[in-house]
């Protein structure tokens, strides 16, 4: 190991393997390679790799926001409240006969200013995001068990045009895979390739070279959250579209799986960086476990324990490669 | 000095990747002495350190204590040599009392196996009065100075009966006088015939403390000197591998002061105590502001940069009242703050070299859409790699894997990328090698020669006298006293910033 040729040839390997993403490509293919083995070809038909990837989306979509928002060193723990809320706001809308764009457009409304009221109360009464939306996510909830009466929202008026799109498929891919990849397309744009996306990170990375630096650290820590409102308001939107019916306990849990997905998909809890593919492929790879154990015959109860046991190792995995 | 070596390296080798970070090193450090270990950052004498505290094992060669060859595995196997080690960064717990933070880890247990604070607090209170250091037990460590931290460090590592301790850069955040408690400290542990190493590369301590002196270079052994026969330019000489001329360069000549740049009238920030603070700078001048911690200097600059607010007073450039309100308003005035810390307030350690430098200006780097063209960061920061001779070999390596004095020169491309008209510089070469500082010295004469305003700071204060064309003394948020270059020795300067009036 100690002499220059080995490490040069280690040097080689290092790059190839320095990419944050590297822990979540090998835990997927592996995970796709087993289930081809024991499964074969119930997991590999077109129909369920498609199902699979429309399951991702949900949470995918979140993912990007999430990306961003710990890449900052901020997080978002109501972002499945959102979901939830903006689901029971467009629906109940949509019941009571308002046109189709507007009752989108209402619900994108809400989960922003969920967002932004995240934001603003982290800002102005000086409380970690952590915190604020432990208490806001209770809050969302409440307010949608309350619009909703605790029911599903169905009967809507015919021919719905959100409802086609939802169901649908568009060049053969489900329209909500399409959303996912338009939404990580532009986070990716965002953090990458514009001055918002870098100077996001740099709070992340060193808030207080940051505040040197002349970035306003507060209003970056609104405009984050506001973000991650809208982007959740989209998948909640999304989530409609699908099921065709506003559901209270849809979008249940997501937080988790939602911060999961970026984690696995190599962005720090610590800020400084971060992966919009990562968490989509992050998103994916949860999505395949629960797919994988539904044809694999295990009870719903086991797949809970095993999707938490593949998150703990997908994220291991990321770690032990990079620091070889 | 004793004959027999206390400890002995011999043929020590060590690698990190393909590269050798020490190079079939071989010294002697004897009993009781102070031994100094210096060369500039990335030399190995860190490396050197770890190495005898236990924290890396050599690749090859052998080390011997009182002749017996010895292995270090890890840090504790290190502390039942009596080996000790007080890093640079200190490893202390803020919330927790000074003898908490003494004992931490080997608290002494009462007949019930519970915790005998009495007892450590007795032992506590008795090896601090060996040190003459004046802290209580009960206090907690957080709010304390940074010399009083390190005090403890130092003081804990006696309560564990250390034959060797080890300093790694243990002055390089204090100011003067608590650089004069250190060593008056490190002399008394040589009285109790302890073994001091201490690495530093402020060589100028280095002679004031140290029995023998051991330059590295290049991970590779350059000699051990006695300090009473050697000299500054000697150690120099075998640090660099060069002799350096004088080690401030030369102003050119001939360069006139320009128009009045700044005028500052009675600024006031009341909750730092800071104020009325009156002066005015002009164009191409270098103004130094020397004084002791909490004196006012790092209050006066907050206030300029708008990181504080003025309470009152006013700050007018180019004839222009400004209101600093924050950093950003700050620059977008022209104003630019090498902050005292780079890890801490300077660079995003994590980061490459490229976005370091581009951050403060990637509105100016976009392209079609509004989105950054990364050509254009590239050329910015080849730019200024190439300007201030950043030593790399690639814009997108971390600023965390560089050498301090790189680092430096980072983040003052990081800042010099505004087109600042007015740069704050506090402490501009802490921590960072003599070849570096003699660039950065020699850069700062060439931005006041194109019209830009200097106002700086340093921790050294041979180095404000060097620099500045003016020195306001400041004590207790007030200048004390106004030096013009040349006018002042550092005596002087030093008995100035402890509010004595008499010449040194």
């Amino acid at each position: 190991m100690h002499n220059p040729k080995s490490g040069k040839y280690n040097r080689a390997w290092r790059r190839l393997l320095a990419f944050d993403e590297i822990g979540v490509i090998v835990a997927l293919l592996t995970v796709c390679a087993l289930l081809w083995i024991s499964v074969g070809d119930a997991f590999v038909q077109p129909t369920n790799l498609f199902q699979v990837a429309r399951q991702a989306s949900s949470y995918g979509i979140m993912a990007v926001g999430m990306v961003l928002l710990l890449s900052m060193g901020e997080i978002d723990l109501s972002v499945g409240a959102t979901l939830t809320l903006v689901n029971i706001v467009t629906a109940v809308s949509l019941r009571e006969g308002m046109p189709m764009p507007f009752a989108i457009v209402l619900g994108l409304v809400t989960g922003a200013t969920c967002g932004l009221v995240n934001g603003l109360l982290g800002v102005l009464l000086r409380i970690p995001t952590i915190i604020v939306t432990l208490g806001t996510m209770s809050v969302f909830r409440g307010f949608a068990l309350v619009l909703s009466k605790a029911t599903p929202i169905g009967h809507f008026p015919k021919n719905n045009l959100l409802f086609d799109l939802g169901s649908g498929n568009l060049l053969g891919v489900p329209t909500s895979v399409w959303v996912m990849l338009a939404v990580g397309l532009a986070g990716h744009v965002v953090l990458g390739c514009t001055a918002f996306g870098w100077r996001a990170q740099a709070i992340g990375s060193n808030p207080q070279a940051a505040r040197f630096s002349g970035i306003p650290l507060d209003r970056y820590r609104i405009a984050a959250m506001t973000i991650m409102g809208l982007v959740a308001s989209v998948a909640g939107v999304m989530e409609l579209a699908f099921l065709q019916s506003g559901s209270p306990t849809t979008g249940q849990g997501y937080e988790l799986y939602v911060i999961a997905s970026a984690i696995i998909g190599g962005t720090a809890l610590t800020g400084g960086s971060g992966s919009v593919v990562g968490g989509i492929l992050g998103a994916l790879l949860i999505a395949v476990i629960r797919n994988g154990l539904v044809l694999l015959e295990f009870s719903a109860y086991w797949g809970t324990v095993v999707t938490g046991a593949v998150i703990i190792a997908a994220v291991a995995i990321g770690g032990l490669v990079k620091r070889q | 000095m004793p004959d027999t070596p206390f400890i002995q390296l011999n043929h020590v080798s060590k690698w990190f990747g393909g590269v050798a970070a020490l190079n079939d090193v071989t010294f002697a450090i004897c009993r009781g002495e102070i031994h100094a270990v210096v060369g500039e950052n990335g030399a190995g004498k860190s490396t050197l350190m770890k190495l005898l505290a236990g924290v890396h094992e050599p690749d090859t060669g052998e080390i011997r204590i009182e002749g017996r060859n010895v292995r270090l595995a890890n840090p504790r196997e290190a502390r039942r040599q009596g080996i000790s080690i007080v890093f640079q960064e200190l490893n202390l717990f803020p919330h927790r009392t000074v003898a908490a933070n003494i004992f931490a880890n080997r608290e002494l247990t009462n007949r019930w196996g519970g915790v005998d604070r009495l007892a450590m607090r007795e032992a506590t209170r008795r090896v601090l009065a060996e040190l003459d250091v004046d802290l209580s037990p009960e206090a907690l460590v957080g709010p304390l100075a940074i010399g009083e931290k390190q005090q403890i460090e130092i003081a804990r590592t006696l309560e564990q009966q250390s034959r060797i301790i080890i300093l790694d850069e243990p002055n390089s955040a204090l100011n003067e006088t608590e650089s004069q408690r250190l060593f008056d400290i490190v002399r008394r542990l040589r009285a109790r015939g302890i073994t001091v190493v201490y690495v530093s590369h402020r060589l100028e301590e280095v002679f004031a403390i140290a029995d023998r002196i051991t330059v590295v270079r290049d991970g590779r052994f350059q000699g051990t000197y006695e300090t009473a026969k050697t000299t500054i330019p000697q150690i120099i000489a075998g640090m660099i591998g060069r002799s350096l001329g004088p080690s401030f360069p030369r102003r050119t000549k001939g360069a006139e002061l320009g128009r009045v740049v700044l005028q500052v009238r009675e600024l006031c920030h009341h909750s730092a105590h800071l104020g009325p603070i009156s002066f005015t700078a002009r164009a191409g001048e270098i103004i130094g502001f020397a004084g002791l911690e909490g004196a006012g200097v790092d209050e006066l600059f907050r206030v300029l940069f708008g990181l504080d607010p003025m309470t009152s007073g006013q700050i007018v450039v180019r004839d222009e009242p400004q209101r600093l309100t924050t950093p950003l308003v700050a620059m977008r005035r022209g104003w630019a703050l090498i902050p005292e810390s780079r890890r801490e307030q300077g660079l995003m350690m994590d980061w490459s070299i490229a976005r370091n430098t581009t951050l403060l200006v990637l509105d100016t780097l976009l392209g079609r859409l509004g989105l950054i063209d990364s050509g254009k960061v590239r050329t910015t920061t080849d730019h200024y790699i190439k300007r201030l001779g950043i030593a790399t070999d690639s814009p997108e390596k971390k600023v965390a894997h560089l050498s301090g004095g790189n680092q430096q020169k980072v983040l003052l491309a990081k800042w010099l990328a505004t087109g600042p008209g007015i740069l704050i510089l506090n402490d501009p070469t802490r921590g960072v090698d003599v070849g570096a500082k003699y660039e950065i010295y020699a850069l700062c004469h060439q931005l006041a020669a194109q019209g830009m305003t200097l106002l700086m700071t340093s921790s050294e204060g041979e180095e404000i006298l060097g620099l500045a064309d003016r020195v306001f003394v400041l004590s207790k948020g007030k200048i004390l006293r106004e030096f013009q270059s040349g006018e002042t020795s550092k005596a002087e300067l030093l008995h100035a910033m402890a509010g004595r009036t008499s010449t040194g």
